[in-house]
């Protein structure tokens, strides 16, 4: 008797996803027994951090510790909520949106005892921006007036720096344009403020644990490079009454494998900043089990369509392309992640904050996209040489990229010759713009749809498509100088139309980022740049651990936001 | 003796400077450059960044004026005499000031409209190879190498490096002294007594451990040890730590690293022995009617430990500074992770750091393998009948 081998593996392998799915629904019922700490100290996972200056931090890791250190006018909310005064009280907007008053809130100090005043910003934000810091961050304040022109080293005189003291506690902003995702600026990392006092008496070195002086919810205490920070909590902060945690432990490591132990054996109660390693990604997806989550993020995944090269110089090769691929199919069996298929750049994440849908670019028809090849002459693909798709080591680029290259095949009868390089190699291909097509990607730098539209700006250095369009320049242009969110949105709308028309990208899809955390941790909730202050983080009390473990969802709403 | 010694170490310094110069020039061959990450920086910031680390300068105006535009775009290539903007003097003259010499241009400072002065930047440009090689070796020879480009600044190579080296120093110490004990004993007593159960026993185990990459035992002794039975910790290197919190964390890094070489030392032993033994002098010592216990350690040894002296060199550079797979692994702060990330990241100065000290090893590794040789073994020395 013949057996044959294919039905049988496929047995095997079936049985082994089944038994890797009941081990998750077990863990998922040992998590869920778990007794609640009984102190307050948390542990997570973290890659190691380039900078702990607030002026340099330009990463993530970095970024996730620091945060919970210094405090800036404003500070993030429990999740997706509109910022928080911490550092402020209150601000006031002049009429065209480009004059802020910022008032300081009274009897903030640093953890020295010192007096946090108006000035400590100046101070700070001059400080990121002179040129001989050379803060890759910088950037993030040329929203300031002047600001861009005193970093490049143009003007030398930081008063030109549109950030002035008008008194101890009240800061007067200028800035370049009515700016309506300020206040999130001032959230960020090169916005906070750092102790003249502490970075004058030592220098460089003022950043180090037994010199630190610092104004956030929690103060650094130890930090080994590629070991171990920790942080305890700011007797001093303003708001200390509201700090839940009393010790966090950062345990630094570059792989995801071990990040997943620790936190698999209970070292850690949160996965960190490190990813899900990617042979237990889709099971732990599919566990249902109560510390996994998956959440949608802003950045975008896309091809880079060069625009000057022949046969991607004609819109309709361009716009066949994108037709021919089901983002649809791609996001359910290739990425996995539950991610947003995307039809154009901007993720679907500004209806709350903005008011703003956005719009729906063109989706799956390969229909529409062979006449349109056969329009520009190439009917099945005739007369067209291979098109070479570029893109970055990584597993999931090659996928991606595979079933790129398939879908272009059948539906098109266009050929794709994929090649791979490391991601240093493709951003120099991409910078010089020799390519066909280039896998890019795009984070936001701050939460507004204009973060994603400005990659196509003709002078951007990010639009390796080579795309230069006035009328889209121009249509940015009045995004930046509208100070009404309603029209405003409009105009957004009105880019992304543009793009749409256009099409200088191939979006696929937008981001979701997943990871663990332990199902007793309360107040880490849902932030579209993945942000979570720590000082919003608890365990759940007795009554709320009752509740989880029945299977109930609990969160901590956002707090009241804005002034 | 002593020419010979003042030979090789001269020969060490040449050697030195060539990888040190072959890696100067790979690097900057390599495609990519340090300040390319995820997102494309905006000029400006790449030249602050670049001129911190002497990559970039900046070309003066040779007049004074009011910019009326430029003449180039970042990223261009400047020949000598190409205009690179124009400014209007004071007397209303429009002036084309030229470059000098071959360049890239980085940055473009300020926007038209701007008022300069003789001197004021006018652009970034980026420095030569030549210059940065001159620049480099200079502080490479007072062993400055720099601070690294992943700290933009903020720590010096010798501080990232001594900070690192001491982790692998010890992890490779333990691991050698492992090594050595299991490995050359096992290789005795499998050498004296071939094809008995015993050298069947540790010659299986060795060819299991030398076919075994570290790749494969770490992981599956972490997987045992640290995530199955949650006898030992991972991560939380401390040098010289030496409490059980700390040493549980130490166990297997040492025992992974160890395992695999004692596998080679007992493999070469073993070969050695066996050559050694069946040799006239050997025989002779027998022969006077030495105890075996003398002819074993006093004669034979000494000739069977050859092999093992001459694989020591390399093997004690590669362990000391560290199985790259293994820090990742087991979450060692050590030197290893350094060769891959800062060539991938581009960061020059860390690169050369690292190269330096791993052949800087490698060179006095061999030379006191050498040394030891001649000891060991008079023909190598010259100095026989």
């Amino acid at each position: 008797m013949r057996v044959s081998l294919l039905p049988s593996l496929c047995l095997l392998a079936l049985a082994t996803a089944a038994l890797a799915c009941a081990r998750e629904a077990d863990r998922g019922a040992q998590l869920l027994a778990e007794p609640l700490p009984a102190d307050r100290h948390l542990s997570f996972a973290s890659g190691g951090m380039e900078f702990l200056d607030p002026a340099k931090v330009a990463e993530t890791a970095g970024h996730h510790l620091m945060m919970n250190v210094f405090d800036g006018l404003y500070v993030y909310n429990r999740g997706d909520g509109p910022p928080v005064p911490s550092m402020a009280q209150a601000h006031e907007v002049s009429a065209d949106g480009k004059t802020w008053t910022v008032h300081l809130r009274p009897g903030v100090s640093w953890s020295d005892g010192v007096p946090v005043t108006a000035d400590d910003f100046v101070w700070s934000w001059r400080r990121v921006l002179d040129p001989k810091t050379a803060s890759r961050a910088a950037q993030l304040l040329w929203f300031l007036d002047g600001a861009q022109a005193f970093n490049e080293g143009a003007a030398t005189d930081p008063e030109t720096v549109g950030v002035h003291a008008l008194d101890e506690r009240t800061l007067v902003i200028q800035l370049k344009n009515p700016t309506p995702f300020f206040l999130d600026l001032l959230c960020e990392m090169p916005y906070v403020a750092t102790p003249r006092h502490a970075v004058e008496k030592w220098g460089d070195a003022w950043i180090h644990p037994d010199k630190i002086v610092s104004n956030g919810p929690f103060l650094l205490v130890k930090h080994e490079d590629r070991v171990v920070s920790e942080l305890v909590k700011n007797p001093r902060y303003w708001d200390a009454a509201h700090v839940w945690l009393e010790k966090i432990s950062v345990l630094h490591t570059e792989s995801d494998q071990t990040a997943f132990d620790w936190y698999e054996v209970g070292k850690t109660q949160w996965q960190g900043d490190t990813s899900l390693p990617v042979d237990r990604a889709p099971s732990l997806r599919a566990s249902g089990r109560p510390d996994f989550h998956s959440d949608p993020k802003l950045c975008s995944y896309y091809f880079s369509v060069r625009v000057d090269r022949p046969p991607m110089d004609d819109v309709r090769v361009r716009k066949a392309v994108n037709l021919a691929i089901d983002k649809e199919r791609l996001a359910l069996h290739i990425l996995r992640g539950g991610q947003p298929v995307a039809t154009n750049t901007v993720p679907d994440l500004f209806r709350a904050s903005h008011g703003y849908t956005p719009f729906a670019g063109d989706a799956f028809d390969p229909e529409r996209a062979r006449q349109l090849l056969a329009d520009a002459g190439h009917a099945q693909g005739r007369g067209l040489a291979p098109i070479t798709l570029y893109f970055n080591t990584g597993e999931g680029h090659r996928l991606i990229a595979e079933f790129v290259q398939r879908n272009l095949q059948e539906n098109l009868g266009v050929q794709v010759q994929l090649a791979n390089m490391e991601w240093g190699t493709l951003l120099k291909t991409l910078l010089a713009g020799d390519f066909a097509i280039g896998r890019s990607s795009w984070c936001a730098d701050y939460p507004d749809p204009l973060t994603f539209l400005e990659v196509f700006h003709s002078q951007s250095k990010a639009n390796y498509s080579g795309y230069k369009s006035a009328e889209y320049d121009g249509v940015l242009a009045a995004i930046q100088a509208e100070p009404d969110l309603t029209r405003r949105n409009v105009l957004v709308r009105r880019a992304e139309e543009i793009l749409n028309r256009d099409m200088p990208l191939t979006p696929l899809y937008h981001y979701t980022w997943s990871y663990l955390l332990r199902p007793f941790v309360l107040g880490y909730e849902r932030h579209a740049q993945d942000v979570h202050p720590l000082k919003y983080i608890r365990w759940a009390t007795p009554a709320e651990w009752a509740r989880i473990r029945r299977g109930e969802i609990v969160h901590l709403p956002p707090l009241p936001g804005g002034q | 003796m002593a020419r010979y010694l003042l030979h090789r170490i001269i020969a060490g310094f040449v050697t030195l400077w060539v990888v040190a110069s072959l890696s100067f020039g790979l690097m900057r061959l390599a495609p990519g450059g340090p300040f390319q990450r995820d997102k494309p920086l905006a000029p400006a910031v790449e030249a602050n960044l670049r001129r911190t680390f002497g990559l970039a300068a900046d070309v003066p105006s040779p007049v004074a004026g009011t910019l009326v535009r430029f003449l180039v775009q970042p990223g261009q290539h400047l020949a000598p005499g190409a205009a690179m903007a124009e400014i209007r003097l004071q007397n209303s003259q429009l002036a084309r000031p030229t470059a000098t010499a071959d360049c890239e241009v980085i940055a473009l400072v300020g926007a038209p409209g701007r008022t300069l002065a003789v001197g004021d930047p006018l652009l970034a440009r980026a420095t030569s190879g030549w210059e940065q090689y001159r620049r480099a070796l200079w502080s490479y020879a007072h062993l400055d190498f720099g601070v690294t480009y992943a700290s933009e600044g903020a720590e010096t190579v010798m501080a990232t490096l001594g900070r690192a080296f001491p982790v692998s120093l010890e992890l490779g110490f333990f691991a050698l002294l492992l090594a050595l004990l299991l490995g050359v004993s096992a290789g005795l007593v499998s050498g004296l007594r071939p094809n008995s159960w015993l050298d069947h026993l540790s010659m299986t185990g060795a060819l299991l451990a030398v076919s075994m990459s570290s790749i494969v035992l770490g992981p599956l002794l972490k997987l045992i040890f640290c995530v199955q039975l949650q006898w030992l910790d991972v991560g939380g290197w401390q040098p010289l730590a030496l409490d059980w919190p700390h040493v549980q964390v130490k166990i297997l890094p040492v025992l992974t690293l160890g395992l695999i070489y004692a596998a080679w030392f007992a493999r070469l032993t073993r070969a050695g022995m066996l050559e050694v033994v069946r040799q006239d002098f050997v025989r002779t010592a027998r022969a006077k009617g030495l105890p075996e216990r003398l002819v074993v350690l006093r004669h034979a040894f000494r000739g069977a430990i050859l092999p093992v002296v001459s694989f020591l060199g390399p093997a004690l550079a590669g362990i000391v500074t560290g199985s790259t797979v293994i820090e990742q692994v087991f979450q060692v702060p050590g030197v290893g992770e350094f060769f891959v990330t800062s060539a991938v990241n581009r960061d020059y100065p860390m690169v050369m750091g690292t190269v330096v000290l791993y052949s800087s090893l490698l060179i006095t590794a061999n030379l006191l393998v050498d040394v030891l040789q001649a000891a060991l073994d008079p023909r190598v020395r010259g100095d026989h009948g």
